[in-house]
């Protein structure tokens, strides 16, 4: 168990960038969650950091050592691949130990680690099964059993729960998070799923076009977004990102009017309000005028689009609310909301 | 829908057994022509109907009778000992060094691969008898002429082009992250081979082999140019029918269908144990 250091990390291709400029540490111990949308450099790091992908800049350190130039089996990572990767030939027993076969490890001593990472993944009665023999979740978890079983200095997974169904992925994630609980092994997990990333991670790490976009915990990461496309990418449904400018103190485009920071006096900026703190007001209160544009029902509340000028939002309403289509609305937000600078996105 | 259907399928029967026809009639042909007495093959118009005799088989197998001296094997037995020999040491050879490469080829950082892969490929379609004649003038200068070294050193130029590509491909389809699995997992490269690779492989590696072995089995040219009394492959055995003064029809034809039986099996084998789905439950 150690910590893990990357700084002034790059990954380039030519003209391709992969990462740029990425520091980062990873405490001893902590589950680290990088999210991001496809293709902004979350598998490169991982790779990086695991010795698949040499760094074009940068050194990486685990625990006191450099490894920036080592190979993989030299630097006590374990890592568990989107696609599973097993070893088809091998049993579930043989896979798991593997890692242990390869470092010389006694048969006896293979014998109990194999059956107690498999115990703790719940496949003791698989040992015996040929990969092929076992379903999507199953695969997973060898895949698990075998990062664990030789207790490594740090765990890499990558998109572990993508090729899974919707059910299995919430099963899989309670039981990567006990497994974490139990071993406490630091853990650099990717994903583009915000509600994973929100309910593993310790503090996540919001990337976009191999750059950093905010660290954080998922609670600094949801109230306080650094960017617009943070705020954009984190929650269910996602945020709505309004377009109209500020002077002095009011926040205003067609169809909005509400008070906003009274610094900078003026200009364009992006109105970030989460669906969840939009409610419905009359008269005086209104701060947003517009009609509605469809109507959604999730059986514990109503998510209703409105058009409120040319732009769009999503408002989370309760379940028994009685509008209509093509009905005109007035609406109010709750005290958390975001303002961003037009241009950079950057949070006011 | 049936009655529209029917002419259509009886369509393809008709095409079906025309293309099957167009192979295996030659095949049909020669093997009614190895049960004939020369009488009946010279016959003209052709004969159907015949009262079929193994005489043929016998004198291919067993020699012709008063031959033989004592304990010497018939000619065309030593034709096909000298063909297992020839291809089953070339299909060996070839697996020892085309094996390794292909993994070279398919999976190393060696630049101009692409190249190096098409030069071997080009060996295939390169006549043989364009380097034949050199290669026989090498071959009697530095001994390997009518050797079992040296026919199984020529046959590299039918099998390893064969063993590299068969097995390069099949490389490339093994997904690279079972073998960055096992890298992490702190395996070296002989036992990410030996563990890992090696075993997802073995369908391929037979598959390449068989095949290696029925092209080489096939070939004559070599055996023809660099082959003498003590190396001759059955394919020159099947010659040997032709004597100076006459065309022995009957015993071509049944050496024909005895050296072609390894070839059947082979195709047998290869297309009832080579399936896809070999990498199956390793990802997704
Ligand atoms: N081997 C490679 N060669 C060239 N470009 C690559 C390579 N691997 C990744 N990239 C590029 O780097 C960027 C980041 O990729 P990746 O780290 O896989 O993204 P993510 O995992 O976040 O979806 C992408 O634009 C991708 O096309
Ligand atoms: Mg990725």
């Amino acid at each position: 168990m150690s910590s893990i250091s990357l700084s002034g990390v790059s990954k380039f291709w030519g003209d391709t960038i992969g990462v740029k400029d990425l520091s980062l540490d990873i405490k001893d111990k902590e589950f680290l969650v990088l999210l991001g949308p496809s293709g902004c450099g979350k598998t490169t790091t991982m790779r990086m950091v695991a010795g698949l992908e040499k760094p074009s800049t940068g050194t990486i350190r685990i625990g006191e050592r450099d490894v920036t130039g080592l190979d993989p089996r030299e630097r006590d990572v374990a890592m568990v691949f989107q696609n599973y990767s097993l070893y088809p030939q091998m049993t579930v027993a043989q896979n798991i130990g593997f890692p242990l076969r390869a470092r010389g490890v006694k048969r006896n001593e293979q014998r109990q680690k194999i059956y107690s990472a498999a115990k703790l993944v719940e496949l003791s009665e698989y040992l015996g099964r040929k990969p092929a023999a076992l379903s999507g979740g199953q695969r997973q978890r060898v895949a698990l059993a075998r990062a664990i079983v030789r207790s490594p200095a740090a765990f890499l997974m990558d998109e572990p729960l993508s090729n899974l169904d919707a059910r299995l992925r919430i099963s899989m994630r309670g039981l990567i998070k006990r497994l974490h609980q139990e071993v406490g092994t630091s853990t650099i997990y990717v994903t583009h799923d915000q509600l994973e990333a929100m309910t593993l991670a310790d503090r996540i790490v919001v990337m976009r076009n191999g750059e950093v976009e905010q660290i954080g915990t998922p609670k600094e990461i949801y109230n306080n977004p650094r960017t617009a496309f943070v705020a954009g990418f984190v929650g269910s449904p996602s945020c709505n990102l309004l377009d109209g400018e500020i002077v002095d103190g009011m926040f205003s485009a067609e169809g909005i009017s509400l008070a906003a920071p009274l610094k900078p006096d003026r200009g364009k900026a992006t109105l970030g309000i989460r669906p969840e703190a939009i409610s419905l007001a009359d008269g005086a209160e209104a701060e947003l005028r517009g009609t509605v544009f469809a109507i959604e029902m999730t059986g514990d509340a109503t998510l209703v689009t409105v058009s409120v000028g040319e732009q769009q939002l999503i408002a989370k309403l309760d379940a028994d609310c009685t509008l209509e289509p093509a009905q005109a609305v007035t609406l109010k937000t709750g005290p958390r909301r975001f303002f961003f600078e037009g241009k950079t996105g950057l949070a006011i | 829908m049936k009655t529209a259907k029917l002419p259509e399928s009886a369509g393809r029967a008709l095409a079906q057994v025309l293309f099957i026809g167009f192979f295996v009639f030659p095949i049909i042909w020669i093997f009614l022509m190895s049960l004939k007495n020369f009488r009946d093959i010279i016959s003209y118009p052709p004969k159907f109907l015949f009262s079929p005799t193994l005489q043929n088989y016998r004198e291919t197998i067993l020699g012709a009778e008063g031959t033989l001296q004592a304990g010497e094997l018939p000619e065309y037995v030593r034709f096909l000992l000298n063909s297992m020999i020839i291809s089953g040491g070339a299909v060996c050879l070839a697996a020892l060094l085309g094996i390794p490469a292909a993994y070279a080829l398919a999976r190393g950082g060696l630049p101009g691969r692409k190249h190096i892969a098409f030069t071997f490929l080009s060996f295939r379609f390169a006549p043989e008898l364009m380097i034949i004649l050199p290669m026989y003038l090498i071959y009697t200068q530095v001994g390997l002429y009518d050797t079992y070294a040296g026919m199984i050193l020529s046959h590299q130029l039918i099998c390893l082009p064969l063993v590299i590509w068969i097995m390069m491909s099949f490389f490339q389809d093994i997904p690279i992250e079972i073998e960055e699995a096992a890298r992490i997992d702190g395996a070296n490269i002989l036992l990410t081979l030996r563990a890992v690779i090696l075993p997802i492989s073995g369908p391929g590696i037979a598959s390449a082999m068989i095949i290696a072995f029925i092209f080489s089995w096939n070939n004559l040219i070599f055996g023809l140019v660099l082959a003498g009394p003590n190396s001759r492959p059955v394919t020159m055995g099947i010659l040997q029918a032709m004597t100076f003064d006459q065309i022995k029809w009957g015993l071509m034809a049944a050496a024909a269908m005895v050296s072609a039986v390894p070839g059947m099996i082979a195709a047998t084998y290869l297309q009832r144990h080579i399936t896809r789905g070999l990498t199956m439950g390793a990802v997704r």
